[in-house]
């Protein structure tokens, strides 16, 4: 029996990769797209009246306990860890050619392949779950709860993946739009749309760098880049610098500071006041950071090393907008942030980034939508697999016994 | 800067588990001098956990954000749950490899400091930030001390011709939690990148590697559950799955399509 089931545990992998790579070969991609709802609800149920009825009926079949056993249990998972291992491997973005495009091997999560080792899983956790199905005591109860918050993770998150649409708005201020594109520039209409009112952004302090003439960063253990602000004093071996002043929407033109309103980027122009305390000089001048339609001003330090100031990073952004709905009667006024998102019913508003452009006068805006009518099984069962860890933290596993 | 202090913190840390550890091995039957091996690397822990303190408070965020900083906390858990199964054990292998391997990592950020800054950027401005890196450091530590341990083994198992089942068995009582917190740690980032993103997983590089990584510890309870005659075979995987571990952590960017991943940091 164990040698059969160490047989069997071998070929249903190898069978599946064999059809997985042929129907791959010679059909492309799984069509996971034909699996929209209602049929991916209805494959899902079926899966279930299968995974039961093979248990009910047939759970004295050596094949059917073959498949609740550890045998399919790690021959499943390791056929799902051999396609994770390949597409750690490989690129993932579809550019590869030759045999590895031909076996779907640049794109795994779409390959026929990659659905039957899902199926494997799903019936062998499905069938394991069947057979330890008893409330009777603590760890059986916790192992129904990890292994179907998994079980019901993997179907949903495969099955419910037809039916996700993801597109990126991009919107102007004072703009109201109501399409979008998806991931392959696709044009979709949802049932909403966006009025940008207002885009706000905020950066933390520029920061004064050290580079060397190739314009690499200086040893972080000698000196580390530090945020200036007026009167802020920085040491460094035998220099003082000293911020004199700092010029936000500033360019440096030759001699003169030109104050500018309504720059794409964030230009900033700092006064440093430079002290050598070992030959007790001491230079003013100005620097600015780089931008696309100004390059950086630096400072010469030493004939190798330079003062530059580094870019300021956003510390928030943000957008004001106003929602319509299809009906056409409701507007809402929101606010949608980075890690805020705004809900409205299946779809999920994100605020994805932002940039200026030279048509428009204020910031562009850009907005994913999601939409997912799958989410909340999914989390269900992230729900589950989280409380059946926390179970495995404080439960005791091995038993001193069983490894003699 | 706090950062600068870390070559003190360094000596003293490292300088407190190798007496802990002279004292372990050259000390015999002395009841007082048998407790320093407990109370000096205690006294080392408190030590890296008040830099990471001051570091936090400096930083004016949690230092999670490079991998320095990463590096940092998981010399203090490496260092800790070593700590605490001496105490429960008194395995003296496995506490000087503790040692060790928390000291290495220490060493590695002072030869090796990176760029400190106290920006944070909007994604990372999640109230998921703390729980999900800290989680996945400390199921790396906990992992750790399971690979440590059934080294341990394999050297126990070639030098006495027989399965060293007492190691087998301590190793995996550390891999159930150890993968129960790389469980609790991917979930938390799978809901936070749907907050943050619009998806909960996006085979960025980084999280296709801890799939597999948590992937090669599933087989490994499987193996452990289902065949727990196959000792050798389950020694070879929890070992290699550490490998795993650690290129998800610090070698991913060596790979094909590693640096595209937005994990890739510091």
């Amino acid at each position: 029996m164990n040698n059969a089931n160490r047989n069997i545990s071998l070929i249903i992998p190898t069978v599946l990769i064999i059809l997985g790579c042929v129907l791959q070969f010679f059909f492309d991609a799984f069509p996971l797209q034909y699996f929209k709802f209602p049929i991916n609800l209805i494959v899902i149920i079926q899966l279930i009246a299968i995974i039961v009825a093979l248990y009910l009926f047939l759970k004295n079949k050596k094949f059917v306990k073959f498949l609740s056993s550890g045998y399919a249990a790690i021959s499943s998972i390791s056929l799902f860890t051999l396609l994770v291992t390949i597409m750690v491997l490989t690129h993932q973005n579809g550019s590869d050619k030759g045999i590895v495009a031909a076996l779907g091997f640049n794109n795994v999560i779409e390959t026929w392949l990659y659905a039957f080792s899902s199926l494997y899983m799903l019936i062998s956790l499905g069938l394991v779950i069947m057979r330890r199905l008893s409330f009777s005591n603590f760890r059986n109860v916790f192992f129904f709860i990890n292994h179907f918050g998994l079980w019901l993770v993997i179907a949903i998150a495969s099955l419910g993946q037809a039916d996700k649409i993801k597109i990126n708005l991009t919107i102007p201020e004072g703009e109201l739009i109501w399409y979008g594109y998806d991931y392959n520039d696709n044009y979709f209409e949802p049932d909403f749309a966006i009025l940008l009112n207002k885009f706000n952004i905020d950066y933390y302090d520029t920061k004064l760098a050290i580079v060397d003439d190739y314009g690499k960063m200086y040893d972080a253990k000698m000196f580390q880049p530090c945020e200036i602000s007026k009167g802020k004093i920085i040491s460094f071996e035998n220099y003082v610098f000293e911020t004199v002043n700092v010029y936000e929407d500033a360019v440096i033109a030759r001699d003169t500071i030109l104050f500018v309103k309504g720059l794409p980027e964030k230009s900033i122009v700092a006064e440093i006041l430079i002290k050598n305390i070992e030959d007790k000089t001491e230079t003013k001048a100005y620097m600015q950071n780089s931008t696309s339609f100004h390059p950086p001003q630096p400072l010469e330090l030493d004939k190798d090393l330079h003062l530059v100031l580094l870019n300021p990073e956003p510390k928030y952004f943000g957008s004001e907008i106003e929602l319509f709905t299809k009906s056409g009667i409701k507007n809402e006024k929101h606010k949608i942030e980075v890690n805020k998102p705004l809900v409205l019913n299946n779809w999920t508003i994100y605020q994805t980034s932002y940039f200026k452009s030279p048509e428009y006068s204020g910031f562009v805006s850009v907005f994913t939508a999601v939409y997912d009518p799958w989410l909340k099984s999914v989390y269900i069962g992230f729900a589950l697999i989280f409380i059946g860890g926390i179970y495995l933290i404080f439960s005791r596993q091995t038993k001193k016994n069983n490894l003699k | 800067m706090i950062w600068n202090f870390l070559n003190i913190t360094f000596v003293a840390f490292a300088g407190l588990w190798l007496l802990g550890s002279l004292v372990l091995l050259l000390s015999k039957n002395n009841k007082y001098l048998q407790k320093l091996p407990i109370l000096l690397p205690a006294i080392a822990n408190v030590l890296l956990m008040v830099f990471i303190v001051f570091l936090w408070s400096e930083l004016e965020r949690p230092p999670l954000k490079t991998m320095a900083e990463t590096r940092l906390w998981y010399a203090m858990f490496v260092s800790l749950i070593t700590w605490i199964i001496f105490i429960r054990t008194k395995s003296k292998p496995l506490y000087l490899l503790g040692f060790i391997m928390s000291t290495v990592f220490l060493l590695v950020d002072i030869l090796k400091p990176e760029y400190q800054t106290k920006n944070l950027m909007p994604a990372l401005q999640s109230p998921w930030f703390i729980p999900h890196v800290v989680v996945y450091m400390m199921s790396y530590a906990v992992l750790a001390a399971a690979c440590l341990t059934v080294l341990i083994g394999v050297y126990n198992t070639r030098k006495n011709k027989q399965i060293d089942t007492e190691s087998i068995n301590l190793s995996m009582n550390l891999v159930y939690p150890g993968f129960a917190l790389l469980t609790l740690g991917m979930i938390m980032g799978a809901v936070w990148a749907k907050i943050a993103w619009g998806d909960y997983w996006t085979w960025d590089p980084k999280e296709t590697w801890a799939l597999l990584t948590w992937l090669f510890y599933l087989i490994c309870i499987h193996l452990h559950f289902s065949f727990p005659k196959r000792q050798k075979l389950l020694m070879f995987l929890l070992a290699f799955s550490f490998i795993v571990l650690i290129i998800t952590w610090l070698g991913i960017r060596y790979f094909p399509n590693g640096i595209s991943s937005i994990h890739v940091y510091g």
